[in-house]
């Protein structure tokens, strides 16, 4: 690892949230017409940030990585849902607009006051390791003090009943259940703090060649924050070092690290 | 910043394939700018023409034409640095693609299909491949590169963003060569969306003129092969350039529009400069984002007066058109192109200077001392990206 890389924050969600939910930082009605995935992503970024002991409204000039699976597959089918229902000439813009794979980084700096640098990588359920790549990338060249690292799922009903018809096809590499809407995020930073939950101590994330390594088009992997919820698990339990490996499109992910405190 | 070098570069948009065809297309204006007839089935009862790639250049083979562009452009890249893929494959090598339409949810059929609750077994096919599949994962299996592997997908700033996190890489030492750049191809849903978002334009776009009415979407891919110094070195290759600062910087301000004041182009922009050790009047050229929309080119126009006072600046997409994911790239190397060759080339379509701005960009060919520029790129979501680019006798 070209630096050390420490964990000052870190939440998940694996369910819709509600108003409440968001009511220690922001008014219900700013939440109105937010899709789920940036939803999620929000109410995650703001437990990692009130676990790292930092002001959810004040402006930072903290960075924004976030990892996304298909993108914001809610608005996607919403516009072209729009076409196919009301013609081409009276298609959603606003459904477009949200379609963009970074919409949820907007929600997040508008929420957040997050003024830093802020990239989105979209690569399906790699994209967990690729946003910590990214973080890793502005934390060296000091583009931004912290990084948060958020990472979401949004699955819609298509996918739900194509894995019910065809099981054989997304029987591949995640096993049993997995909640279709998820969202994790991390803030991380290259010193210690008070505030420091642990260390990762390696961190690689590289595409694999061999024979035994899937090849693209088997398995159904569209889940970014698997990895990072387990790894948010991890960091839950009493163990003093945690391993996450995914291999997944042949990418391989492999984060280590140490914990400084039980939760 | 410790520079990332550049072996080498390719392109294809409108212009056509290879850098060749785009610099015949930036000096003499030629470039395909036509209604998208059967690939983009809109039923929209306006057309909008958009700078699509011609028919007998759409690079044959088995993928999305994003892949199949970007494979083309890599090719290219590969050619110029004269190295074989599989001299990179023995090194550390990873690959960095920004697009955005090529990793959007695109199994239209398939979902139309699903909605009228018909759907076929081929359908599933098609949507797991989609889910399944990247161009940035597809070229590093096709090239057999094991490096680090990321799609990025920052809207319109992707390809910038691409190139300046590929060159982090090389920075950091995780990396002896990255295969970056940016590449996007035309559909009906960016198609429809943009035009319903009100921002296209009928007519060729016209940067930073008075009369500008918005953009035009285009499609396109580029390719840059990025080098530490040493293994430039150990594979006998001699840089073409050099990727010398990356800065990023978001506004938080509009999904669609950038802050009216540019503070995060601003930083983005200071950021880069700063990575570089270089000042604003150290560059020979601005090559602006300038997608001829009002509210992005206003943005651009005020950052570059306040940071850049009387730097030449050009605009491209009166040529290419806006490429979107593939744009930061196209540019990126476009911006080389200019350094290399000592001149700058003209903002096709400008037409009218815009007293609000106070800026008129280049508007013929013209020569530019010195080895660094600046290429910027604004994107959806608040989204802003600058490289700093150093010619092959930056430095000498």
């Amino acid at each position: 690892m070209a630096l050390d890389l420490y964990i000052d924050g870190f939440a998940f969600c694996t369910q819709p949230p509600q108003p409440q939910d968001f009511a220690p930082w922001f008014e219900a009605r700013r939440l109105r017409r937010m899709e789920t995935q940036s939803a999620q992503i929000l109410l995650a970024s703001c437990q990692a940030l009130e676990m790292a002991g930092q002001p959810v409204a004040q402006e930072k000039p903290f960075a924004l990585s976030l990892g996304i699976g298909p993108g914001s597959l809610q608005n996607t089918c919403k516009f072209i849902d729009s076409i196919l229902q009301d013609g081409d000439d009276l298609s959603s813009p606003t459904a477009f607009a949200g379609s963009v794979h970074n919409s949820a980084g907007l929600t997040l700096s508008l929420f957040l006051n997050l003024r830093g640098p802020c990239v989105t990588s979209g690569q399906f359920n790699t994209s967990f390791g690729a946003a910590l790549l990214t973080a890793q990338n502005f934390l060296y060249s000091s583009m931004a003090p912290y990084v948060l690292v958020a990472v979401a799922d949004s699955l819609n009903p298509l996918t739900d009943a194509l894995r019910e018809k065809y099981p054989r096809l997304f029987s591949g590499e995640v096993q049993g259940d997995y909640p279709p809407h998820t969202a994790a995020a991390f803030l991380i930073s290259a010193r210690k703090t008070p505030h420091t939950k642990a260390q990762i101590t390696d961190f690689q994330f590289s595409c694999q060649q061999t024979a035994d390594v899937p090849s693209l088009g088997e398995g159904w992997a569209p889940l970014a924050a698997a990895p990072a919820i387990q790894l948010c698990s991890l960091l839950k339990q009493k163990e003093r070092t945690f391993e996450v490996k995914d291999v997944s499109l042949g990418v391989c992910t492999v984060i280590k690290g140490e914990i400084f405190h039980a939760y | 910043m410790t520079c990332a070098c550049i072996g080498g570069t390719g392109v294809i948009c409108a212009c056509g394939s290879g850098k060749n065809a785009l610099w015949n297309g930036l000096e003499t204006g030629r470039s395909r700018f036509a209604l998208p007839a059967g690939r983009v089935n809109s039923t929209l009862a306006d057309k909008y023409p958009v700078f699509l790639i011609p028919e007998d250049n759409l690079p044959p083979g088995p993928g999305s034409l994003s892949l199949r562009y970007f494979l083309t452009a890599a090719r290219e890249a590969f050619n110029q640095a004269r190295v074989q893929p599989a001299q990179l494959a023995a090194l550390r090598t990873g690959v960095c693609v920004g697009t955005s339409v090529d990793a959007s949810f695109h199994c239209f059929e398939a979902y139309s299909r699903y909605s009228r609750q018909t759907l076929q077994e081929g359908d599933a096919q098609a949507l797991q491949q989609y889910f399944t599949s990247s161009t940035a994962l597809a070229a590093a299996r096709a090239f057999g590169f094991t490096g680090p592997v990321q799609t990025v997908v920052t809207a319109c700033a992707s390809g910038t963003d691409a190139v300046g996190l590929a060159a982090g890489w090389i920075h950091q030492g995780l990396c002896d060569a990255v295969l970056c750049g940016g590449t996007d191809e035309i559909n009906r849903v960016p198609y429809d969306g943009f035009i319903r978002l009100l921002i296209a334009s009928k007519d060729k776009c016209k940067p930073f003129s008075k009369n500008r009415s918005g953009i035009n979407i285009g499609e396109g891919a580029a390719a840059l092969l990025l080098l530490s110094p040493s293994a430039a070195q150990s594979l006998g290759v001699t840089p073409t350039g050099f990727v010398l600062g990356y800065g990023n910087a978001c506004d938080g301000y509009h999904p669609t529009a950038p802050d009216p004041q540019g503070r995060g182009l601003n930083k983005a922009l200071s950021f880069a400069l700063k990575q570089a050790g270089l000042q604003g009047a150290d560059m020979a050229f601005v090559n602006a984002h300038a997608t001829a929309s009002q509210a992005n080119d206003a943005a651009e126009a005020l950052v570059f007066n306040q940071l850049l006072p009387g730097v030449p600046v050009c605009a491209t997409k009166g040529l290419t058109g806006h490429t979107l994911g593939a744009a930061g790239a196209l540019e990126a190397v476009i911006t080389l192109m200019c350094l290399n060759r000592g001149q700058v080339t003209p903002a096709w379509g400008f037409e009218e200077e815009d007293p609000a701005l106070h800026l008129t960009p280049v508007t013929a060919l013209q020569a530019v001392r010195g080895q660094a520029a600046i290429s910027c790129s604004l994107a959806f979501g608040g989204c802003n990206a600058s490289l700093v680019l150093g010619g092959r006798q930056y430095g000498a």
